[in-house]
């Protein structure tokens, strides 16, 4: 087992629990919309919701698990939180749906179970990724055995607890406070299972605590302490340094074009099915920059914004170069702005400052990368699978 | 990386960018007019999926058949 686990199970039991009693108020109702308890209510037209409902949520679990689905693996712990968001979110619509007319009640069930949609893709495939992470011994399929006994028997008792609350609470405003009181536990208990696992893969949020303490002090948080230090709802491919402040944005695995658009003086215009783009700055002056390393990295002043290309052959050392390149970057810029030396005020039209901020942080991490991946590999952080691409991958290769 | 090799970095040429499933999708052609004025050409892919090629895709991983083992099929 992986350390963290036992507080991680403990705190998944006891979400488990306080979901499964909620989740009675929330039954009960729908079980009310359908019209249980009303003589000219009809056993078709219950069914025929089902229907829709069904229909909508699973139409949803295709469109979710298509759109996020390369984001699953390196983002779980936050997948693995929203999860519980969507569920509870979904229990409350339920909840709030027998107080509104039919059509508006069809909507907000159908609502609701496209939020259970995207919380069974994003529960199921998070806690797969999880449960890769706490077996050590090839015990995979024996922990997620043992994982849904431990649900279940949760569960269990917390439908025969919910039993007897169900049965006592029953005015308006005592279902309301136990049900705000019951999600409000259980994303508690599903905020601190997450918080208490320990990943030692570096995707985009980690990648920059670690990156950013080394760059800054030389002092490499283990992947322990750097677990105390992660937001569960990071916004995506932000670059931040150690210290919580925002530096920028950092998109890995780009297409090259989006490099390309942006640099000085670019004018495009199409022709026939191609496009063709103009420069004052010759984009090969950016392409040999980094013609020695397995990535290119362009810096957008403007929005503060670092784009990487990576090419062909990249392997996950070249990702993390890339990335402490976009840090260093980002860095610099914030703390000193584009600075032209006085010695090299003649090179102002010949290399722009943007090119030269990107030459001397490259030459900066030319001397200190060595030392930065074998302080990562000491440290016990993974630096054979990394995770910081979140879209499907996409490759340059450059003819000599 | 100098400022020197900078302003000698000889001209490349053609980059070709691929897709998680080796595909190609993009063609960038660089070339100079020699008087200061850079160009690049942007191609489209040679050819584009199908619409059932899309569709498959929404059902298959990503970077399938590479991305998986050769029996996953």
């Amino acid at each position: 087992m992986g350390i963290g686990w036992v507080s991680y199970q403990i705190y998944d039991s006891l979400q488990a629990f306080s979901s499964s009693i909620a989740g009675m108020f929330a039954s009960r109702a729908v079980l009310e919309g359908v019209g249980v308890g009303d003589a000219q209510a009809s056993p078709t037209a219950a069914l025929l919701l089902s229907v829709i409902q069904e229909s909508v949520g699973r139409i949803a679990t295709i469109l979710f698990a298509h759109r996020v689905g390369t984001a699953l693996e390196p983002e779980c712990k936050m997948f693995r939180l929203a999860a519980d968001v969507f569920n509870d979110t979904a229990m409350v619509l339920d909840c709030l749906s027998p107080a509104f007319p039919k059509t508006t009640r069809v909507l907000m069930l159908s609502m609701a179970s496209v939020l259970r949609a995207l919380c069974g893709v994003a529960a199921g495939s998070s806690k797969a990724s999880l449960s890769a992470h706490f077996a050590k011994q090839g015990n995979l399929a024996e922990l997620n055995a043992k994982d849904s006994s431990q649900e279940t028997i949760i569960s269990l008792l917390g439908m025969l607890a919910g039993s007897f609350v169900i049965s006592r609470v029953t005015s308006h405003s005592a279902v309301w406070t136990s049900l705000l009181i019951l999600i409000s536990i259980h994303l508690w208990t599903n905020y601190m299972a997450v918080r208490s696992v320990i990943l030692r893969t570096l995707n985009r949020q980690r990648a920059n605590i670690v990156l950013s303490s080394l760059i800054g002090s030389s002092n490499l948080p283990s992947p322990q302490e750097a677990s105390h230090l992660e937001r569960i709802f990071e916004r995506p491919g932000l670059l931040r340094w150690v210290d919580g402040r925002i530096l920028g944005h950092c998109m890995i695995g780009v297409e090259l074009s989006s490099i390309l658009r942006q640099l000085p003086g670019a004018a495009s215009r199409p022709s026939g099915k191609s496009r063709i783009y103009r420069y004052d700055l010759a984009p090969q002056k950016i392409l040999g920059l980094f013609d020695k390393e397995f990535y290119v990295l362009w810096f957008d002043t403007r929005t503060r914004t670092a784009y990487i290309a990576l090419k062909e052959g990249c392997q996950p050392r070249d990702q993390v170069r890339a990335w402490c390149h976009a840090l260093l970057v980002a860095r610099k810029y914030d703390l000193k702005g584009l600075e032209v030396p006085a010695d090299q005020k003649t090179d102002y039209d010949a290399v722009p400052p943007a090119l030269q901020l990107l030459a001397k942080t490259g030459d900066e991490l030319s001397r200190n990368f060595h030392a930065y991946e074998d302080k990562l590999q000491s440290a016990g952080w993974d630096t054979t699978t990394i995770q910081l691409e979140t879209r499907p991958r996409i490759r340059i290769s450059l003819s000599e | 990386m100098d400022a020197a090799r900078i302003k000698s970095a000889t001209t490349p040429q053609e980059i070709i960018e691929r897709d998680e499933a080796g595909n190609i999708r993009t063609t960038y052609i660089l070339s100079s007019n020699g008087e200061g004025r850079e160009r690049l050409d942007l191609l489209p892919p040679p050819r584009s999926k199908s619409v059932p090629e899309q569709l498959l895709d929404v059902f298959l991983p990503a970077g399938y058949p590479q991305s998986v083992t050769e029996d996953y099929i």
